[in-house]
């Protein structure tokens, strides 16, 4: 086996919380990921738009892209 | 570069793009960090003095250099959002904090780890260690003051600022922790912990770089740093999405009570 | 164009004075933190004497930067800012002005007093003169990096603590330069050094530039 003599603790304990730490992050940004694609996919099948045609609001959303006004829902 | 940026300002054309390059970088970073690793574990002579232990320092010195990497991002990004109003910079800055201040973690705790059989102590007032645990005080700092504010809007636009401010004052955070020496201006500013002397003489240098060991530290290198592209690029997406979520959340909620005062008015 | 800056200036000044209790806290205070020490520590005096610079310093930024954290809070509170930010005169000059204002009226008394509380950690009190010199030497940095978070925290909450978190990190050059300047004037009775040059110039950096972000701070905190 890998032999790291007497401070193998210490080799393996940095390898260790680098890929716990690593691993956390990555499985964050994935659930969440996942979690907002769903509720994207959602709220779109129920046809919600931005800006829908009662609303006289002149917010265009906390992202203003330059996507034309009808096609909203792009897909992520 | 700047037509780079344009190109990718828009968040529709962001979100198809990276769509690819996040599973791009990922593969990427997987198959680098496996040669990598192959090398460290497999195929590198141990140190001279320090033996095996100084196989830590191949994932302590690119946490380090990405720590520090993220919060010039963060501030490359801040510029961006306050000057230029780049849509996607508050955007960038915001997921680039957890990512980094994780990576700064890791580099204090391998950090450590390293420093208990190196110097028979599990913290060290080492000058760059300092310097790397004021960095992970910067990175709470924007945390903490975004957390903070109940108006996103707000919340981006001071932590830009804040950003900035920390990048200004961060060359005085190195002088005064590392000191400062260039005998042709006949500048020499010591180090803060040689203000007061520790007992034991350290010798913080850290081993002389070997080419055997050169070789594994850049190859983990590039693949955590490939790693770091594809975790903040995720993080924008799913912020991107979160933000989407949440506008189109208000716009139902809008659309029931335009319904709803319809339905009053009929009635 | 001066003239809103000295009449806020002076308004600021005398308000201060007025109320005593400001100045009189935050006195209170560094005296409260410069006796936890020896309290916790023991009354090892040789031990105290070692600490007494790094503790008069670490105790004077945590005191200055409590009480400047409400710099522009009743200003904000009354509506005065938005009538500050209609003024002819530049928003980053009226900062100023409150910074010279309160430094003045709260640090200047606390870099004062610092030799004085500095005997309670068997300070040396030959070297008061020392002390309060560098101790001046930082202070526009202090107070003019405090100032910035105090903008940037004005609507936050958890102000206190979040401040402290802020700034503390940005304050560590000023710290480290301001006791390496004590020591080196205690050991070679020379002024100058490269840590007081580089505090200097941190001072004179952070005076010059801190208004500008403090200011940004502040219309981005009042829309």
């Amino acid at each position: 086996m890998l032999d790291f003599g007497k401070h193998a603790v210490f080799i393996w304990g940095s390898y260790g919380v680098v890929a716990v730490v690593l691993g956390l992050l990555i499985t964050w940004l994935a659930l969440t990921g996942r979690a907002h694609a769903r509720a994207l996919a959602e709220l779109e099948a129920q046809g919600v738009r931005r800006r829908s045609a009662s609303s006289t609001s002149a917010d265009p959303g906390p992202l203003a892209t330059t996507d034309t006004p009808q096609r909203d829902g792009a897909q992520p | 570069m700047a037509s780079l940026t344009q190109k990718l300002a828009n968040p529709t054309r962001f979100m198809a793009l990276s769509r690819w390059l996040v599973p791009g970088f990922a593969i990427a970073a997987a198959i680098t960090l496996a040669i990598g690793m192959y090398i460290a574990f497999f195929a590198s002579p141990p140190d001279y003095q320090q033996k095996h232990t100084v196989k830590i320092m191949y994932v302590h010195v690119p946490s380090a250099w990405l720590g520090m990497m993220g919060y010039a991002m963060i501030a490359s990004s801040a510029f961006g959002y306050l000057v230029f109003r780049h849509p996607l910079a508050d955007v960038s800055a915001k997921s680039l904090a957890p990512i980094g201040a994780a990576f700064t973690l890791l580099a204090l705790v391998t950090g450590s780890l390293w420093g208990r059989p190196t110097w028979n102590t599990y913290w060290v007032w080492d000058a760059r260690l300092t310097s790397v645990l004021i960095l992970f005080f910067l990175y709470l700092g924007l945390m903490a003051l975004r957390a903070a504010l109940e108006d996103d809007t707000l919340g981006s636009k001071l932590t830009a600022v804040l950003a900035l401010v920390g990048v200004a004052i961060l060359p005085f955070i190195r002088i005064s922790v590392e000191g400062l020496t260039i005998p042709s201006l006949g500048i020499d500013i010591k180090p803060w912990n040689t203000l007061h002397q520790p007992s034991s003489v350290l010798r913080s240098d850290g081993p002389r770089i070997h080419s055997s060991i050169l070789t594994p530290l850049l190859v983990n290198a590039a693949g955590f740093t490939l790693m770091f592209f594809a975790m903040h690029l995720q993080g924008m997406r799913n912020e991107i999405m979160r933000r989407r979520v949440r506008a189109l959340q208000l716009a139902k909620v809008r659309r029931a009570g335009a319904a709803r005062a319809e339905l009053v008015e009929q009635a | 164009m001066l003239r809103p800056a000295v009449l806020l200036f002076n308004r600021d000044l005398r308000l201060a004075l007025a109320d005593g209790a400001a100045t009189g806290t935050a006195i209170g205070f560094y005296l409260l933190v410069i006796a936890l020490l020896p309290l916790g520590l023991g009354p090892d005096l040789k031990l105290l004497a070692r600490i007494a610079p790094g503790v008069l310093w670490v105790a004077l930024l945590l005191s200055a930067l409590l009480s400047i954290g409400r710099l522009f809070d009743s200003d904000f509170d009354d509506g005065a800012l938005d009538l500050l930010r209609l003024s002819d005169c530049p928003l980053e000059l009226l900062v100023i002005a409150k910074i010279i204002a309160h430094f003045l009226a709260t640090t200047l008394p606390l870099i004062i007093a610092a030799p004085l509380l500095g005997l309670l950690l068997n300070f040396d009190i030959a070297l008061a003169g020392a002390l309060i010199a560098t101790m001046l030497a930082g202070a526009p940095a202090i107070s003019a990096i405090g100032a910035i978070g105090a903008a940037l925290t004005l609507r936050a909450r958890r102000g206190g603590l979040l401040i402290a978190v802020l700034i503390l990190p940005l304050y560590v050059p000023t710290l480290v330069f301001g006791v390496s300047a004590l020591s080196n004037t205690a050991v070679t009775g020379v002024a100058l050094s490269g840590a007081l040059f580089m505090l200097l110039g941190l001072s004179l950096l952070a005076l010059v530039l801190a208004p500008f972000a403090a200011a940004a701070a502040l219309r981005l905190q009042t829309g």
